[in-house]
């Protein structure tokens, strides 16, 4: 199975984070390049170094609810 | 260092297996209880160890067995399809052992009977496995 890291928008769930995180990578990844991104709607809530970390705050911030994780690449 | 080690004669037919069990992560948790809300039980299953995949694949409908909201998504290309949207989702995989590992899987986009996860390098990159074929035995430590 390969992966693709490219991303596509639709109505399905994540789709409103998954459209702010192609607007933003770039810079995302420019700025903080390896660390984990947490974004829900169209807000960067913050990046982290470890993946848990974004995972915990998104549920402390939102609850059980969808919200996006992603690793930045590196540059 | 956590680990657990595992003997079985089936390696060489079956692959690196491990009877694990998949639960929510603690943050999810502790949403939950704080809540007042009743926590899942958790799942067991059988976890491979795949050293060939770059992520690791949880059977499709587990997350949904828990009640689990997505934490992202992935376009993943199989043997007949390509970009399939594929969710991931926040667990806790609690190995033999009580070795204990979070964070985010990917939900396989085939159907699958058998309940299973697929160790990947996204996991196995964060500890040490050591397998000695002719013993039959692995180890896992995190």
């Amino acid at each position: 199975m390969h992966i693709d890291a490219a991303a596509k928008s639709t109505d399905e769930p994540l789709s409103e984070e998954l459209k702010t995180y192609e607007q933003k990578k770039d810079g995302l990844a420019a700025s903080s390049p390896g660390k984990y991104v947490l974004i829900k709607g169209a807000e960067i809530i913050g990046t982290y170094n470890k993946q848990y970390e974004a995972i915990s705050d998104g549920y402390a911030r939102f609850g059980n609810v969808p919200f996006f994780v992603k690793h930045l690449p590196l540059q | 260092m956590p680990s657990f080690t595992i003997q079985n004669q089936d390696f060489l037919i079956k692959g690196l297996l491990a009877s694990s069990q998949v639960a929510l992560c603690a943050a999810a948790e502790d949403v939950l209880k704080k809540q007042g809300l009743p926590v899942p039980t958790p799942i067991g299953l059988e976890a491979k160890i795949d050293t060939g995949a770059d992520r690791s694949v949880l059977s499709k409908g587990i997350a949904a067995q828990l009640g689990l909201h997505p934490v992202g998504v992935s376009f993943v290309d199989t043997p007949s399809s390509q970009n399939i949207r594929c969710y991931e989702y926040a667990v806790r995989i609690i190995f033999p052992n009580d070795v204990v590992w979070q964070g985010a899987l990917l939900e396989s986009p085939m159907e699958d009977a058998t309940k299973q996860c697929l160790i990947g390098r996204d996991i196995l990159g964060h500890g040490v496995l050591t397998y000695i074929g002719y013993h039959n035995l692995f180890t896992l430590s995190f």
